[in-house]
């Protein structure tokens, strides 16, 4: 089965490399849908099922950190895993990111073998999928 | 700031970013090249221990040509065409969040903001640089400039 994933970053030349990251990295996806803030995503995922969101923290209007507290309040996202995707690498914002409940942290510049490792911790070898909300 | 970059912090973050996000292997060099062209320069501000400033800076064909790099494509690809100022800004967000570590330690707490990026006369460009703290211009393998320098405390200045 495929997964469905969430992209969630300003910049657009980001969101390609990660869809193409994505996409060479082997994992089998179903849709991908892109968001270019926090807000955007709450919209998204409103309306679509999303087995992973991949956000990054620095964003205008919405940014990652208040995602994932929208998200930690929402009974329907809650479970929903994020995984942040930054340039901010220090231990002390990776485990307050942790604390606020996000899954993993992809450090940028990332390589596709980063998505790979990272969807097959948090969601399993080969498994879940597109089952609808 | 207690723990500002060096030339040479500048010069290796730079170079090792540029090698693993964009596979173009560059070198400081000593004496700067001129820009022939317009300069793409992006600015990034971070707050923790000490506040400043990281500037990033390349010509506008250099800058497409990373664009292409970083998303895998040839130049000229029409998905990387007229995204150097993009290129220019994630990049810089990259190096930045290796500095700030690298000046302040992984148990430090410290935030980036969003890169502001421009297109700017290389005239122009060059009469901000008597004002960084510390400064670094590599070259590409084909010669083409990139430059690095830090602000430091540039509120307070």
């Amino acid at each position: 089965m495929s997964f469905a994933v969430l992209v969630v970053d300003d910049s657009s030349i980001i969101r390609a490399m990660v869809r193409k990251s994505i996409a060479m990295s082997g994992i089998d996806v179903g849709q991908l849908h892109e968001a270019s803030n926090g807000r955007e995503a709450l919209e998204v995922l409103a309306s679509n099922w999303v087995d992973i969101v991949f956000a990054d923290l620095n964003m205008p209007e919405m940014n990652g950190t208040e995602l994932v507290a929208k998200m930690a309040e929402d009974s329907m996202l809650v479970s929903t895993p994020v995984v942040i995707v930054s340039s901010e690498h220090s231990d002390a914002r990776i485990e307050e990111m942790k604390r606020r409940g996000i899954r993993a942290y992809i450090k940028k510049p990332f390589r596709p073998e980063n998505f790979r490792e990272v969807v097959t911790e948090v969601l399993g070898p080969q498994k879940g999928g597109s089952h609808g909300r | 700031m207690g723990a500002e970059p060096s030339a040479q912090t500048l010069a290796e973050v730079l170079g090792k970013t540029l090698e693993d996000a964009a596979f173009v292997f560059a070198e400081a060099a000593e004496s700067a090249p001129p820009f022939a062209e317009d300069v793409v320069e992006a600015r990034l501000g971070y707050s923790g221990p000490a506040e400043g400033e990281i500037r990033l800076a390349a010509g506008v064909a250099f800058a497409d040509t990373l664009a292409a790099n970083l998303l895998g494509a040839d130049p000229g690809d029409p998905e990387a065409v007229d995204r150097g100022k993009e290129a220019i800004g994630e990049l810089l967000n990259m190096i930045c969040g290796i500095l700030v570590v690298r000046s302040f330690g992984s148990e430090t707490e410290c935030r980036l903001g969003v890169p502001s990026v421009r297109v700017v006369a290389a005239s122009e460009y060059e009469a901000t640089l008597p004002g960084a703290g510390s400064r670094v211009t590599m070259l590409e393998e084909e010669g083409h400039r990139i430059d690095a320098a830090s602000f430091p405390a540039l509120a307070a200045r």
